[in-house]
């Protein structure tokens, strides 16, 4: 079986963003960036497969992004993942989640053996459009199956199921493998990596690809167009009533009526 | 007395203890070098307030005293047990030196028999303590009592000998009388006086042969007893690290250990020093740190002296396979031994490289620690836990990436961020809004760097305390600046957890900022922080001076520059926290400042000071969830402190106060407040106009 994992590079969650003055992205110097949290889920996930069965041959971890991108899969691999592709050129850079699934889905055609279960992130916290997994799928025609929060694989390695929790229920799914999951979280905790993994890490074999490697980016119509972005409002002022408990209470009811007109 | 029997005993008995001692002195060998005879001049100064006059035993006062008594009884008796020795070749012998009627004999001879009584008084104190009081801190085991046994029967049998071979030398026609200069053997004799000759060479003979007996086998039984520590634990006091308290040792080239795959931390038992072992050889189960340990104490896994013997019966029960794995005689010594302290060949498969996280020591009894050092602060013979625990878990982390998995969120909010909670970097000094406290890049001639650290930077509560010092600062005309968003973590919470890599990446990026900007002196308010920039970032090139905002108010308040006028009406119970007491012995100033304040009546608790117990944040537990047990270590504490019946409890650390705030809350005795020590100087020095609060600051 082979498995792989796909991970973004995404601001760190605590990261202060600044939008750019034209509206077309976020200010990227200086700002601190991070695995995406929900495709660590994912890498994890593979790692701790490869673990427990006896029939996983690789693990491999790709991302889409550039030179700095790097030290996200320099991440996954201290976790465990075998080998890396990085598909690296300016041509890619995009706001547009359905265009990178589709550069992700040409390169991961490149690989000849091809996988058998495909693993990412319900969402990325940073475009937050949960569409990278279900159009990968898409593009390379194989099911997918989202949210997965608890997961076992036949022994055969020919089906799995996954447990997905819906609205009051939880739901159980069949399905044939090669797969596509997104992981929801809770299914696994990522490790810490150890120095000395992250050592090996370093020396683990990270296979670069250009436009030049992938000729039918061009060939993607899909996608959305980003036209802007800006910062959220700045959050009214609090206002703090004192006073008695009575008084602060008729206070209260006069200005949710008045103000802020809601009752 | 017959001097081949003599002869046979002592060679016999000599031998089996040299062959005894031998295999100690390989098995200590075992452990990894590490240096510990520089300095002999405090050395031996240590040795002698600690190991000779006994200073840490009377901590615990009976058990202190009769342990006094029977340890100075055995120094003097030292040369009575040579004497006897020699009467079995010569009768008679007194080395020469101790004849009776002779001053230095005479001397000795009351001096032996006030010390023979005071040993066997301190011995059944002693058993008292075992066999009626029968307490908890002690391990209750048929070896103590036996011990103790032959001590009081040494003692009787040569007073038994002494008194029968006096009655038996004192010529025909005189009378036994009390000599003076013999006071119990003297006793024994006017005791023994009517016996007849047969009986009394009979006793005479009986007293001198079991007291010299018991003294062979009692040497024989020591390095298989806990009372090992009876020859171990001079040289064991003599050998303590003199390094600050609070200072760990640093893991040197942690790259090229990766390089050459040898273990960061400590994973098999050979990687503890030699002194490590001396250590576990040398702890007599008194139990006194187990008594003081905040974890043990509210029922975690964790005793510090069970933690010791663990390892040590582990070391002894392997003794063969360990000695041999050394020697590479065992099939897997192929790497022999490595000689770069601690650092070791992971070769599979020998008890040599046995993982002790398997089954020797549970990881829970290593995440239980709070570093708050009580254990060793008790130690008379100075065993030390907090560095073998810190060794232990750096191996966890590092290695095995095995740890609890809050402190996860502590790492990655330190890597990313700069910071355990991984709050901005850039919102480092928001605290400070509408102070006007200037960045050092604007100030660069400040006197004073004010240090601020992660906690008093962004929780809510010790940006309070933040405040009130840089105000009281400001109002003595203090010229200071900070850091600001370059200042990162001292990195103490990833040291304390084991992660000595991340702990090594901020001490370098602090040093090079700190010497970039030529910083002489730092000022802090959180004791952690205090503590790591003092004594560890010297390893990493970073000298200055620190202080405390202890001592630093408190001299803004001696010299005259800040003056609490204002009365503050209550009474205030201070605690000790545990890297500015037990670590660096300040206990005066926080005291002395809260004293200052008019108004205020300054009351103890029972646990004060260096006995003071853990608010249960330190050593990166503020980062974790507390290990399972009966209660939680700052529950224990706010008791404690609610004892004395106070309107304030006041404290010098932003961990004791977050502590002792959710300790106050979950009693529902909010009515207490919670204040900084900078707090309590404030209201009494009265707030300036420039003091605003950051909602309505302008900046």
């Amino acid at each position: 079986m082979r498995i792989l994992t796909v991970v973004k590079q995404v601001p760190d969650s605590n990261a202060t963003i600044k939008v750019k003055g034209d509206g077309s992205g976020i200010e990227t110097a200086g700002l601190k960036t991070v695995c995406d949290p929900f495709d660590e889920f994912g890498v994890e996930l593979a790692v701790q497969t490869r673990e427990k069965r006896s029939d996983v041959d690789e693990v491999v971890v790709i991302c889409l992004g550039d030179d700095s991108a790097s030290g996200v899969l320099r991440t996954a691999l201290a976790m465990g993942a075998d080998r890396a592709i990085h598909v690296n050129d300016p041509k890619f850079e995009s706001m547009n989640e359905l265009f990178d699934a589709w550069v992700l889905a040409e390169a991961i055609k490149k690989d000849e053996k091809g996988f058998d279960l495909i693993v990412c992130g319900k969402h990325n916290i940073d475009l937050d459009s949960g569409a990278v997994g279900p159009a990968l799928a898409e593009f390379l025609n194989v099911p997918h199956v989202g949210a997965v929060q608890g997961l076992e694989i036949a022994d055969d390695g020919s089906s799995l199921t996954a447990r997905r929790r819906i609205e009051g229920a939880e739901e159980v799914v069949e399905c044939s493998m090669p797969a596509l999951l997104t992981i929801e979280k809770g299914l696994v905790e990522p490790r810490y990596p150890s120095l000395p993994n992250l050592m090996k890490a370093k020396k683990k074999p990270v296979e670069v690809l250009t436009s030049a490697d992938i000729s039918d980016a061009d060939a993607s119509t899909a996608g959305t167009d980003l036209v802007s972005i800006s910062p959220p409002p700045p959050r009214p002022e609090c206002k703090m009533i004192e006073g008695e408990p009575e008084e602060m209470a008729r206070e209260l009811v006069k200005l949710l009526r008045e103000e802020a007109k809601v009752v | 007395m017959n001097p081949i029997i003599m002869a046979l005993l002592l060679a016999v008995s000599l031998g089996i203890f040299a062959w005894s001692f031998m295999r100690r002195w390989k098995l200590l060998m075992v452990g990894s070098p590490e240096m510990r005879w520089d300095n002999v001049g405090e050395r031996i100064k240590r040795t002698w307030v600690y190991a000779f006059a006994q200073k840490r035993m009377t901590r615990y006062t009976w058990a202190g005293v009769a342990h006094r008594m029977i340890f100075t009884g055995f120094m003097v008796l030292l040369i009575r047990s040579l004497i006897l020795f020699s009467r079995g070749f010569i009768p008679d012998s007194s080395l020469l030196l101790f004849q009776p009627h002779t001053l230095l004999g005479d001397v000795y001879s009351l001096l032996k028999d006030i010390f023979v009584v005071l040993v066997m008084l301190g011995a059944i104190v002693f058993l008292y303590y075992r066999l009626v009081v029968k307490l908890p801190r002690m391990t209750k085991s048929t070896e103590g009592v036996i011990i103790l046994g032959i001590i009081v029967v040494m003692m009787v049998a040569d007073v038994l000998y002494d008194g029968a071979w006096m009655v038996l030398h004192v010529g025909a026609d005189a009378n036994v009388g009390f000599n003076v200069w013999e006071p119990a053997g003297s006793v024994m004799a006017l005791m023994l006086q009517n016996a007849g000759t047969g009986m009394l060479t009979f006793l005479a003979h009986a007293g001198f042969w079991i007291h010299v007996s018991l003294v062979l086998i009692f040497l024989n039984v020591l390095p298989y007893s806990k009372h090992f520590h009876i020859i171990t634990a001079i040289p064991n006091v003599f050998l303590q690290d003199l390094n600050p308290k609070g200072r760990l040792a640093p893991i040197v080239d942690i790259e090229g250990k990766l390089e050459r795959e040898e273990t960061l931390g400590i994973k098999s038992i050979n990687q503890f020093s030699w002194k490590s072992i001396l250590d576990f050889y040398t702890c007599t189960e008194c139990g006194r740190c187990s008594d003081q340990c905040p974890a043990n104490n509210t029922g975690k896994k964790l005793s510090p002296k069970h933690f010791t013997v663990d390892l040590r019966n582990f070391l002894y029960e392997n003794e063969k396979g360990l000695v041999a794995g050394k020697n590479g005689t065992n099939g897997n010594g192929t790497n022999g031994h490595g000689s770069n302290g601690g650092g070791e060949s992971t070769d599979e498969g020998g008890i040599h490289y046995k993982d002790l996280i398997d089954g020797v020591i549970d990881p829970e009894v290593l995440w239980a620690c709070t570093t708050c050092r009580a254990c060793e602060t008790e130690c008379p013979v100075f065993i030390t836990y907090v560095d073998k625990i810190v060794d232990m878990r750096r191996y966890l982390v590092q290695e095995r990436g095995e740890f609890p998995n809050e402190l996860q969120t502590a790492f990655r909010g330190l890597e990313s961020n700069m910071n355990p909670w991984g709050f901005a970097p850039d919102e480092r000094a928001n605290w400070a809004s509408g102070l006007d406290v200037p960045l050092i890049a604007e100030n660069p001639e400040a006197d004073v760097l004010f240090w601020v650290g992660c906690a008093p930077s962004y929780d809510d509560r010790a940006k309070k305390t933040a405040r009130a010092t840089a105000i009281l600062m400001k109002q003595a005309g203090v010229n200071f600046a900070i850091l600001g968003p370059e200042e990162q973590c001292t990195g103490d919470p990833a040291r304390r957890a084991g992660n000595e890599f991340l702990f090594q990446m901020f001490a370098e990026a602090n040093t090079e900022t700190l010497n970039g900007y030529n910083v002489k002196k730092i000022v802090t308010t959180c004791p952690h922080c205090y503590n790591t920039l003092d004594h560890e970032y010297g390893d990493y090139g970073g000298h200055y001076e620190v202080v405390h905002h202890s001592d630093f108010l408190a001299d803004l308040v001696r010299s005259g520059k800040l003056k609490p006028t204002q009365p503050v009406k209550a009474k205030v119970v201070y605690h000790d926290s545990c890297y500015l007491g037990r670590y660096n012995d300040m206990y005066d100033s926080p005291r002395d400042l809260l004293r200052s304040i008019p108004g205020v009546t300054l009351v103890e608790p029972v646990e004060t000071r260096d006995r003071g117990m853990c608010c249960g944040a330190g050593g990166a537990q503020m980062f974790k969830e507390e290990e399972s047990g009966e209660e939680r270590v700052n529950e224990r504490r706010t008791e404690q402190l609610l004892k004395t019946d106070p309107n304030v409890v006041s404290s010098a650390c932003p961990f004791c106060m977050r502590m002792l705030t959710d300790g106050l809350a979950g009693k529902d005795r909010e009515d207490v407040e919670q204040l900084d020590i900078a707090e309590m100087l404030l209201r009494s020095v009265g707030e300036t106009p420039n003091e605003a609060t950051p909602e309505t600051a302008s900046t």
